[in-house]
């Protein structure tokens, strides 16, 4: 009884804490995103050189860059640009990866062979090095990024779908359903797919942050997203040659990054959690 | 017995392929089912009852095919036919229910969703729909209809599960209907009243079952005429009456006496040995290893199926041996 009571008045194991903590991080993230003047008066191209490079004070919580930007206001606006790229660079591998994974799972065969050895192509490339590659043949730009990685990111929703529908195939109530004959495009969308899209939109969640990543990477390569456009990767670029006298420029977009790559891996966490613990209640 | 039978299954053989052998599952089965008749198919498990149900819709696993036979549907070979055409035989013409009730239905929807996605494809509107499914699960029992029709799967029970299952397969008006160890997974007063409800639905609406079970009481409750399954072909087809009272193949009598028998407080006799390797090439009679009546020619000589008497086949050497040995009597001869 005594651990019982403990227990409800401190920490609860049923309460999806992951889940909640996660999406409060992420609403702050959201919020800066659609209303970025709630956080800040400064606009984030102002340049103003009599204050370039000053540390974080009161006036400019993050500082200022070398072209006496205001760190904070750049970072707030950078959320915009950051959570559209993670975004858009995931919607599209998730739904034509999970429909490439349904179709190779359901008829197997040659085409099951085709798909999958396409897949272990790219699979062989490290995912960076192919995105790169495939930027500096189409060229830099925010919308090759997107195409980049919509041409490599398909394969892991196609691994994770194909290899849940090998397993709803066989089940009793698909043998049900097709003893009733109903067609392949029925069994497949009604039947297959909401029961084995679980893992997929769990790894969605997550995948926004490696896109994310991804995208940072590449504008700090200078391959994605171009100055002056407040883009996290891009300014953590731009302060790379002040990083000795001027630490703030790099750091603290990056912990931007990891707060809202937490509240992502988070998120996922407690759906996952929910959509396993569904039959449990 | 001279009618045109409903199906007609001749030389059926399904094979399948398990770690690189070739497992004989059906191997030559042949057996006719007559309009609204109750054929059984029963066995040990393994011995090819289930494939063989399987293989009548064409829905036998990836590892397995259809290599070899014929299955006349109303004259039409089953195992000929296009993709298309099977697909408007499935459940229109010869309809399925399986053995887990738990697993049968789609956990996501609602039992009404999946019962109404079956009058889709007759394009009815949604009103008819409706009333069509509450006309259907009245008529496999289960009460309460229009608010059932609501539900999920794991709001039913077992058995009003199986009731579902039986109205969903029968939805679309089968004049045949496969039933795949319908009542295995239930306890024995949800089997009886499955039972009933498919003795019942026989009557109501004149069709044909195929009862695949290795429940020899099951069987002979419900069956017109049994065929007993081991190793993949038929060792005896007849009325249920003649099977029990005068079964005419050693494998027959052997499943007699291993079934319990309340109240006559006799010892089981189980059969003795394992049924052979599928994967491995059979000569002479599958059985002859566990057999007491087993000789020479049994070991070399693969016994076909013949009638020894009218209406009655067998697949033994020596079937006429066996005359008035039946359940009862091999009982009290103990």
């Amino acid at each position: 009884m005594k651990t019982k009571t403990i227990l409800s008045k401190k920490l609860r194991p049923d309460r999806p804490y992951a889940l909640i903590i996660g999406g409060v991080m992420l609403a702050i993230v959201l919020l800066m995103t659609f209303f970025p003047s709630l956080f800040t008066s400064y606009d984030p191209l102002e340049q103003n050189f009599a204050i370039a490079l000053k540390p974080p004070s009161a006036e400019h919580i993050f500082g200022t860059d070398n072209y006496g930007r205001d760190l904070f206001t750049r970072v707030v606006y950078g959320a915009r640009v950051d959570l559209k790229i993670g975004f858009l660079a995931m919607i599209v591998p998730l739904f034509v990866g999970s429909f490439i994974g349904l179709v190779a799972g359901w008829f197997g065969g040659w085409v099951d062979a085709l798909l999958m050895r396409i897949q272990d192509i790219m699979t062989a490339f490290p995912f960076t090095i192919l995105v790169i590659a495939i930027i500096s043949i189409l060229g830099r730009s925010e919308s090759n990024v997107y195409i980049a990685i919509w041409l490599v990111g398909w394969k892991d929703y196609t691994k994770l779908v194909r290899s849940e529908v090998l397993i709803e195939k066989n089940s009793e109530y698909i043998q049900a359903v097709r003893s009733l004959g109903f067609s392949d495009l029925r069994i497949m969308f009604r039947h297959i797919l909401p029961n084995t899209i679980n893992s997929a939109v769990v790894y969605a969640v997550s995948d926004v942050m490696l896109c994310m990543l991804v995208a940072a990477s590449l504008s700090f390569l200078g391959l994605g997203v171009q100055p002056p456009v407040p883009e996290w990767g891009a300014i953590i670029s731009e302060g790379r040659p002040f990083i000795l006298n001027a630490w703030w420029i790099c750091a603290l977009p990056g912990l931007a990054l990891a707060f809202t790559g937490t509240s992502l891996s988070l998120l996922g966490e407690g759906i996952s959690h929910i959509l396993t613990n569904d039959g449990r209640k | 017995m001279m009618r045109e039978p409903l199906l007609s299954v001749r030389e059926l053989r399904t094979y399948f392929l398990n770690n690189k052998k070739i497992v004989r599952a059906v191997d030559g089965v042949s057996f006719d089912v007559n309009k609204s008749e109750i054929f059984g198919l029963v066995g040990e498990s393994g011995c090819g009852k289930s494939a063989t149900c399987r293989s009548l819709i064409r829905l036998v696993q990836s590892t397995g095919e259809i290599v070899g036979g014929e299955i006349l549907y109303n004259g039409e070979d089953i195992v000929q036919a296009p993709e298309k055409r099977m697909a408007e035989i499935r459940g229109r013409e010869i309809g399925m229910i399986f053995q887990e009730p738990m697993n049968t239905l789609n956990p996501l929807t609602t039992i009404g969703v999946q019962l109404m996605e079956v009058y889709q494809r007759q394009k009815l509107s949604k009103a008819e729909m409706t009333e069509k499914a509450v006309e259907m699960m009245r008529l496999v029992g289960i009460p309460d209809p229009v608010t059932r029709l609501k539900d999920y799967p794991h709001q039913f029970s077992g058995g009003m599960r199986q009731r579902a299952m039986i109205a969903i397969a029968l939805a679309a008006q089968p004049k045949l209907l496969l039933a795949d160890e319908p009542t295995t997974a239930l306890d024995v007063t949800i089997q009886d009243q499955i039972i009933r409800l498919l003795l019942e639905l026989r009557e109501k609406l004149s069709m044909s079952i195929i009862l695949v079970t290795h429940d020899m009481g099951v069987a002979s409750r419900m069956c017109d005429r049994i065929a007993v399954m081991y190793a993949g072909r038929i060792m005896e087809i007849t009325t249920s009456h003649e099977l029990f009272y005068n079964p005419r193949h050693p494998y027959t009598l052997g499943l007699m006496r291993s079934m319990p028998l309340a109240g006559k407080g006799v010892r089981l006799e189980p059969i003795q040995g394992t049924p052979p390797d599928l994967s491995e090439e059979i000569t002479g009679c599958p059985f002859a290893p566990r057999c007491k009546m087993a000789c020479d020619r049994c070991r070399t000589e693969s016994p076909a199926l013949r009638e020894v008497e009218p209406g009655h086949l067998s697949a033994c050497h020596r079937a006429e041996e066996l005359t008035g040995e039946s359940f009862l009597t091999c009982k009290e001869v103990q």
